[in-house]
C-alpha cells in the first residue's frame, strides 16, 4: 500500500512537472526560433570546454559545426560560453533543478544562446526540458580506474547489458570504495544506478578531462568517462590507466535545441544531413576524433578498412 | 717521258708516306684504345661501387625505420595495455589503430623523389593472430606462407629477403619486436626495386652500353618495367661464378636469341645479402680494334693507295690530253668572243645609224607631209615620181589620179616650152633654175599661177635621172598684185586729172594777175600821176603780194606739169661751171645784206653738161635762195661740185640713208655709173632726222614758225626733186640736226638723155 501511495504520489508529481513545463513552453513559444534569429543576425552558440567538441581554444568540432551552420542562415557566428549547470537555463530561460530524471524548474532566468552544442549526450532528462537534433556523435560511458586496481577489465561478450552487468560487478567484486563524476553530464554516476553495487558515489567540480588524472593521482578509485574523453585520456595515461568495462548503452550526442525552436532545429537537421551527405561532418570528425572513426564506422558510415571491433584482431 | 717518270716517283714515294702515317695514326689509335680500355674499366668499377653504395646506403636507413617503428610508443602502449588485460572493444583498439597510423606516416614520408620508399609495413604477432598491415596501392600481393617462413627463420636481428611476384619484386625488411624480453612479433616492411632501382641504380654515370641487376646468391631480380635489357637473364653467370670487382666474360643470349660476346661486373652492396651485376656487350668495353684487325687494316690500306697511285697517273694522262684540247676550245671561244664583241659592237652602231636615219627621215617625211609649199619629183620622162600632199592639194587630184598622169598634164600649153627652156640652160646647166612663174591647172579645169624652182635630180654617179621642184601657189600674191596696180592706176589718173586742173587753173590765174601787176605798176612807177605815200606805200604792198601770189601759182604750175607729165626737158649742152657761177648771183643782193660768206668748189667739173639749163637754173636758184633765206646774219654757204663714180645702185648718206640710184642712170653691163654731184651746204637752221625726207614734199616747211619768220611758198624743193628726178637724179638733204648747218646734195647723170 505503501508503495502503491508512493506511485501514485511519483505519478502526480511528474504530471504536475509536464503540465509546468507545457505551460512555461507556451510561454516561451514566443522567443528564439528561425525567423526571429534570422532578424537579430547572430547565431549564439552555447558551449562548455569539453574535450575536443569545444577546445577552448577557438576551435573544436562542434564549434566549426556551428561556424558552417551560422554560414548556411546567412547570420553572424558568436560563442557564448557557459556550463554545465548553466547550460540548459541559458538556452530556455529557465533554472532548473535534476532529480534522477526529473527535472523542476525553479525559476526564470536570461537566454543568452540559441544552441548548445559540446558533445550534449542526450539523456532522457534532458529530453523533457530540450529539444535534440538528430544524433551527431557516438558515445558510452566507460569505468575507469588507475592501472594499479587489481580489478581487470572484463572480457566482452556479444551482451552490452551483460557487459554492464560485469563491469558494475567488479566494483563490487574488487570493493572499489568510490566513482566520481561530474553532476548533470553524462557521466554523472547518478545516472547509472551505480548505488546496489555499493561504491560510493562523488561528484566532482572537476572538467571532464580532469577525471582520469584524478584517479590515477589516487582522489579516487574510479571514475565514469565517455568515450571520447576515455580514448583522449588512454592516449595521454598510456600504462597508468585502465578501462574496466561499460557502464551505460551505446549513447549518441546531439545539439540542443529550447522547445520553442522548431523550425531552428529543423533547419540544423536539414543542415546537418547535408553536411554528412557531403563528407563535411566526417572530415571534422577525422580532425578532431580520428579514433572514433574506427570505433563507431557504422555511426559514421565509415566504409574503408579500419580499426576493427569486437573480436577481430586484424587490421588492414 | 723523263717528267713522268719523276712524276711517278714522286706519286709512289708520297703513297708510302701516306701509307705510313695512317698506319702510325692506327697504331697510335689502337694503343689510345687499349688505355681507353683501361680507364673505362676504372671508371665502370668506381661508378659501380658508388651505386652499390648508394643501394647500401639506402638499406641501412630502411633498418634505421624499423628500429625507429620497434621504439616508437605505439607498439608498447598497445602491449601495455594489453597487459593491464584491456579488452580490444573497451581500450585497445584505439591503441592498434595508433600503431596503423604510425605505420601511415612512415609510408606517406618516406619518399625517393616523389615515389614513396614503402610499399607495405606489417606487424605479426607471435603470441597471437594479431596482424597489422598497412599498405599502398603499390604493395605487392599477399604472400603470406613465405613471409611466414622467413619470418620464422629470423627471430633475430634484422632480416633481408627478397621476394618477386608476378613480375614486381620487392625487398623485405623485417625485425623482431621484443616487449618485455619476450618476442612478441615482427616489424615487416616491404620495398619495390623498382624505386631502389629508378632511382639509385638507373642513374648517370659513366655512358658506357650497360644493364644493371640486382643479384643475390640464390638469382637475379627481374629488371623492373622500361628499363632496357639486351641480355636475358636466364643466360646470365650463375651468382657464384662472378667474383667480385673483376671483369667476368661469357657468352650470353639477347633477347633476340642471339649469341653475343659479354662482360659482366659484380660489385656487392655492403651490409645486404645483395649485389649489383653491371652486364655489357663486350665490344663496348675492349671495342672493335685488335691486333689482327690493324694488320688487316694496314694492308687493305696499302692496296688501296698503290692502285690510288695508279690510277692517279692514268687520270692525270687523261687530264693532260684534256687540257691540251680545253686550250685549244678556250682559243676559238676568244676568237669567237672578240667576234662576237665586233659583231654587237657593230650591230649597235647600226642601230645607232638606224636610230639616226630613222630620225632623220622622221623629219624629212614631217618636213615633206607638213611643209605648205608642195614637192614634185619626176623622172626625165616627165612621170611623176614622188611629190608630197600639199602638191596633190594643190591640184585637187587623188592619190590614184596623180599616179596615171604626167607631169605636164597640169602644165598649160604655154608654159611647157618656157618651162623647158628653164630646165634646158639652168636647171641642167647649174642644178637649179632661178625662181620663175607657170600656172597650173586643177582637176576642175581653174588655172592658177605658181612660183618655182627646179633642181636637177641625178643617180649616185651623178647621171640625170630626173627634176624635182618646189612649187608655191602664188594665186594670193597675184590678185593682191592686180588689185595694188589697179589702184595705182586709179591714184595716177586721179593725179594727172588734178595736175591737169592745177595747170588749166594756173593759166586762167596767172592771165588775170599780170594784168594786176601790170597795172599796178604802171599806178606806182606813177605813170599816171604822183602818189601820195600812203598809195605808194599801200600799192606796193599790193605789188609784191601779187608778185608773190605769181611766184606761188608758177611754182603750182610748174609742179603740174610734171606731175601731169606735161614737162618735157629740154637738154642742151651747158658749161656747168660758167652755169654754177652764175646762179650765185641770184642770191648775191642777199648774202651781201646778211654778211653770208659764199665760197665755191667747182674743180675738176667736166666742161659741157647736157642738161636743161633752165630748170637747172631752177633748182640751184631754189636751194640757194634757200641756204641764203636760213643762213643767219654772218654766216657761210659754199658751193661745189664734183664729177663722182657709183658702182652700186644706191648712195649712202653721212647720216647712213641709202639713197636709191635710178635704175636707168645706171650701166646694165655693170659699169660704175658717172655722176655729177652738187653740194650747197650752209650754217643754217639745220634740219632734223625726221625731216630731211619730208622737206622734199609739196606745201611743207620744216616748222609754223619757219613759215612765218621765213617767206616762201612750201613748194621750191618739192619742185627741186621733181626736175631733178627728171634728169633722172636724185637729191637729198644732209644735217647734223637743228642749228648745226644743212647740205643738199644733188646727183645727175653725167649723160643723161
Amino acid at each position: 500500500m505503501k508503495d502503491k501511495r508512493k506511485t501514485l504520489f511519483s505519478w502526480v508529481a511528474r504530471c504536475l512537472v509536464l503540465a509546468t513545463l507545457v505551460a512555461f513552453s507556451a510561454e516561451m513559444v514566443r522567443a528564439g526560433d528561425l525567423d526571429e534569429l534570422k532578424q537579430r543576425g547572430v547565431l549564439r552558440h552555447l558551449g562548455v570546454r569539453y574535450a575536443n567538441f569545444v577546445t577552448g581554444s577557438g576551435d573544436g568540432l562542434d564549434v566549426e559545426l556551428m561556424k558552417l551552420f551560422a554560414d548556411h542562415l546567412g547570420v553572424t557566428y558568436q560563442y557564448v560560453e557557459t556550463t554545465w549547470e548553466r547550460a540548459i537555463g541559458d538556452l530556455t530561460g529557465k533554472l532548473i533543478e535534476v532529480k534522477g530524471e526529473d527535472v523542476k524548474i525553479k525559476g526564470d532566468t536570461e537566454i543568452k544562446g540559441d544552441i548548445i552544442a559540446n558533445g550534449l549526450t542526450l539523456l532522457a532528462w534532458r529530453e523533457k526540458i530540450l529539444e535534440f537534433s538528430i544524433a551527431t556523435f557516438p558515445t558510452q560511458v566507460w569505468l575507469l580506474t588507475s592501472a594499479d586496481s587489481p580489478a581487470n577489465p572484463i572480457q566482452p561478450s556479444q551482451d552490452i547489458a551483460q557487459d554492464i552487468a560485469a563491469t558494475k560487478a567488479l566494483l563490487t567484486d574488487y570493493k572499489i570504495p568510490e566513482v566520481i563524476g561530474i553532476a548533470n553530464t553524462c557521466v554523472d554516476p547518478r545516472l547509472y544506478q551505480l548505488e546496489p553495487t555499493g561504491t560510493r558515489i562523488r561528484l566532482v567540480d572537476l572538467n571532464l578531462n580532469e577525471l582520469a588524472p584524478a584517479v590515477i593521482n589516487g582522489v579516487s578509485g574510479a571514475t565514469l568517462l565517455d568515450v571520447p574523453d576515455a580514448l583522449m585520456a588512454l592516449e595521454k595515461w598510456t600504462g597508468r590507466i585502465k578501462i574496466l568495462g561499460p557502464i551505460s548503452k551505446p549513447q549518441v550526442m546531439a545539439c540542443g535545441f529550447a522547445k520553442t525552436s522548431p523550425e531552428l532545429r529543423a533547419a540544423f537537421n536539414a543542415f546537418f544531413e547535408e553536411c554528412k551527405q557531403k563528407g563535411i561532418y566526417r572530415d571534422l570528425v577525422k580532425k578532431y576524433y580520428p579514433l572514433a572513426l574506427t570505433y563507431f564506422p557504422e555511426f559514421f558510415d565509415v566504409r574503408e578498412a579500419g580499426a576493427a571491433r569486437g573480436s577481430s584482431k586484424s587490421m588492414n | 717521258m723523263i717528267f713522268r717518270k719523276k712524276e711517278s716517283l714522286a706519286a709512289l714515294f708520297a703513297g708510302v708516306v701516306l701509307v705510313g702515317y695512317i698506319g702510325f695514326l692506327l697504331v697510335a689509335n689502337y694503343l689510345s684504345q687499349v688505355e681507353l680500355r683501361k680507364s673505362a674499366v676504372e671508371r665502370l668499377i668506381e661508378d659501380m661501387k658508388s651505386r652499390a653504395a648508394a643501394v647500401s646506403y639506402f638499406a641501412s636507413e630502411r633498418i634505421n625505420d624499423l628500429k625507429e617503428l620497434a621504439a616508437g610508443k605505439e607498439l608498447a602502449f598497445f602491449f601495455a595495455n594489453k597487459a593491464l588485460g584491456m579488452s580490444m572493444q573497451y581500450g585497445l583498439s584505439s591503441n592498434l589503430q595508433d600503431i596503423a597510423s604510425s605505420f601511415d606516416r612512415l609510408i606517406s614520408e618516406k619518399k625517393l623523389g616523389t615515389d614513396p620508399i614503402y610499399d607495405r609495413i606489417d606487424f605479426i604477432s607471435t603470441i597471437d593472430d594479431l596482424h597489422v598491415k598497412r599498405t599502398t596501392d603499390r604493395g605487392p600481393l599477399v604472400m603470406e606462407n613465405g613471409l611466414q617462413e622467413f619470418l620464422f627463420a629470423n627471430h633475430s636481428g634484422v632480416g633481408i629477403k627478397v621476394h618477386s611476384l608476378m613480375g614486381r619484386s620487392t625487398m623485405t625488411f623485417s625485425l623482431p619486436y621484443v616487449y618485455k624480453d619476450a618476442l612478441v612479433g615482427h616489424i615487416v616492411t616491404w620495398v619495390g626495386t623498382d624505386v631502389i632501382y629508378r632511382h639509385l641504380i638507373q642513374v648517370g654515370g659513366v655512358s658506357l652500353k650497360k644493364v644493371i641487376y640486382i643479384g643475390y646468391e640464390g638469382g637475379y631480380l627481374p629488371l623492373p618495367a622500361g628499363v632496357e635489357d639486351f641480355v636475358r637473364v636466364s643466360s646470365l653467370p650463375p651468382p657464384s661464378e662472378v667474383l667480385p670487382r673483376d671483369l667476368y666474360p661469357f657468352v650470353g643470349m639477347t633477347q633476340d636469341d642471339h649469341r653475343s660476346d659479354f662482360l659482366a661486373l659484380r660489385i656487392p652492396v655492403e651490409n645486404t645479402p645483395f649485389f649489383l651485376l653491371a652486364v655489357m656487350p663486350h665490344s663496348e668495353v675492349f671495342g672493335r680494334t685488335s691486333l689482327w684487325r690493324l694488320f688487316l687494316l694496314l694492308g687493305a690500306l696499302s692496296l688501296v693507295v698503290l692502285f690510288s697511285i695508279l690510277a692517279l697517273l692514268y687520270i692525270k694522262d687523261q687530264n693532260l690530253i684534256l687540257r691540251i684540247r680545253l686550250d685549244e676550245s678556250n682559243s676559238r671561244q676568244g676568237e669567237i668572243a672578240r667576234k662576237n664583241l665586233q659583231l654587237q659592237q657593230e650591230i649597235l652602231d647600226r642601230h645607232a645609224v638606224e636610230k639616226a636615219l630613222r630620225a632623220s627621215e622622221k623629219k624629212y617625211r614631217e618636213l615633206h607631209e607638213s611643209m605648205r609649199d608642195g614637192y614634185i619629183c619626176t623622172n626625165s620622162e616627165g612621170k611623176i615620181i614622188e611629190y608630197n600632199p600639199a602638191f596633190r592639194e594643190m591640184l585637187g587630184f587623188s592619190e590614184e589620179e596623180m599616179a596615171s598622169w604626167v607631169y605636164d598634164t597640169w602644165t598649160l600649153k604655154e608654159w611647157r616650152d618656157l618651162e623647158g627652156r628653164i630646165v634646158q640652160q639652168q636647171v641642167l646647166a647649174r642644178g637649179y633654175s632661178d625662181l620663175y612663174e607657170k600656172e597650173y591647172r586643177r582637176r576642175d579645169g581653174a588655172i592658177f599661177p605658181a612660183e618655182l624652182r627646179t633642181y636637177c635630180l641625178t643617180d649616185g654617179g651623178g647621171k640625170v635621172v630626173g627634176t624635182w621642184s618646189i612649187v608655191r601657189d602664188i594665186s594670193d600674191r597675184k590678185q593682191a598684185e592686180r588689185e595694188l596696180q589697179r589702184a595705182k592706176d586709179a591714184a595716177e589718173s586721179a593725179n594727172r586729172a588734178k595736175s591737169q586742173f592745177l595747170a588749166n587753173m594756173s593759166h586762167e590765174l596767172r592771165t588775170p594777175l599780170n594784168h594786176i601787176i601790170g597795172f599796178t605798176e604802171l599806178v606806182l612807177y606813177k605813170h599816171f600821176g604822183d602818189l601820195n605815200a600812203t598809195q605808194e606805200e599801200y600799192l606796193n604792198d599790193s605789188l609784191q603780194s601779187s608778185l608773190h601770189l605769181l611766184a606761188l601759182i608758177n611754182d603750182i604750175l610748174d609742179i603740174s606739169k610734171v606731175e601731169a607729165g606735161k614737162v618735157d626737158l629740154n637738154l642742151s649742152d651747158v658749161h656747168l661751171k660758167k652755169l654754177l657761177e652764175n646762179s650765185l648771183n641770184m642770191i648775191k643782193e642777199t648774202v651781201v645784206t646778211h654778211r653770208i660768206q659764199v665760197t665755191t668748189d667747182l674743180q675738176g667739173l667736166p666742161e659741157i653738161l647736157r642738161v636743161d639749163e633752165r630748170k637747172l637754173k631752177q633748182v640751184l636758184y631754189n636751194l640757194l635762195s634757200n641756204a641764203a633765206k636760213f643762213t643767219p646774219d654772218g654766216g657761210s654757204i659754199a658751193l661745189a661740185a664734183r664729177p663722182v663714180a657709183l658702182e652700186r645702185g644706191f648712195v649712202m648718206t653721212g647720216d647712213g640713208r641709202k639713197i636709191e640710184l635710178p635704175v636707168e642712170a645706171i650701166p646694165s653691163d655693170g659699169a660704175p655709173a658717172a655722176f655729177i654731184e652738187i653740194i650747197i651746204q650752209d650754217t643754217g637752221i639745220g634740219l632734223r632726222e625726221s625731216d630731211l625726207d619730208r622737206i622734199f614734199e609739196p606745201f611743207t616747211q620744216v616748222e609754223s614758225s619757219s613759215t612765218r619768220k621765213y617767206q616762201g611758198t612750201g613748194l621750191g624743193l618739192s619742185l627741186s626733186k621733181n626736175l631733178v628726178e627728171l634728169h633722172r637724179g636724185r637729191i637729198w638733204a644732209e644735217s647734223e640736226g637743228a642749228d648745226k648747218g644743212a647740205a643738199f646734195h644733188i646727183l645727175l647723170p653725167l649723160c643723161t638723155g
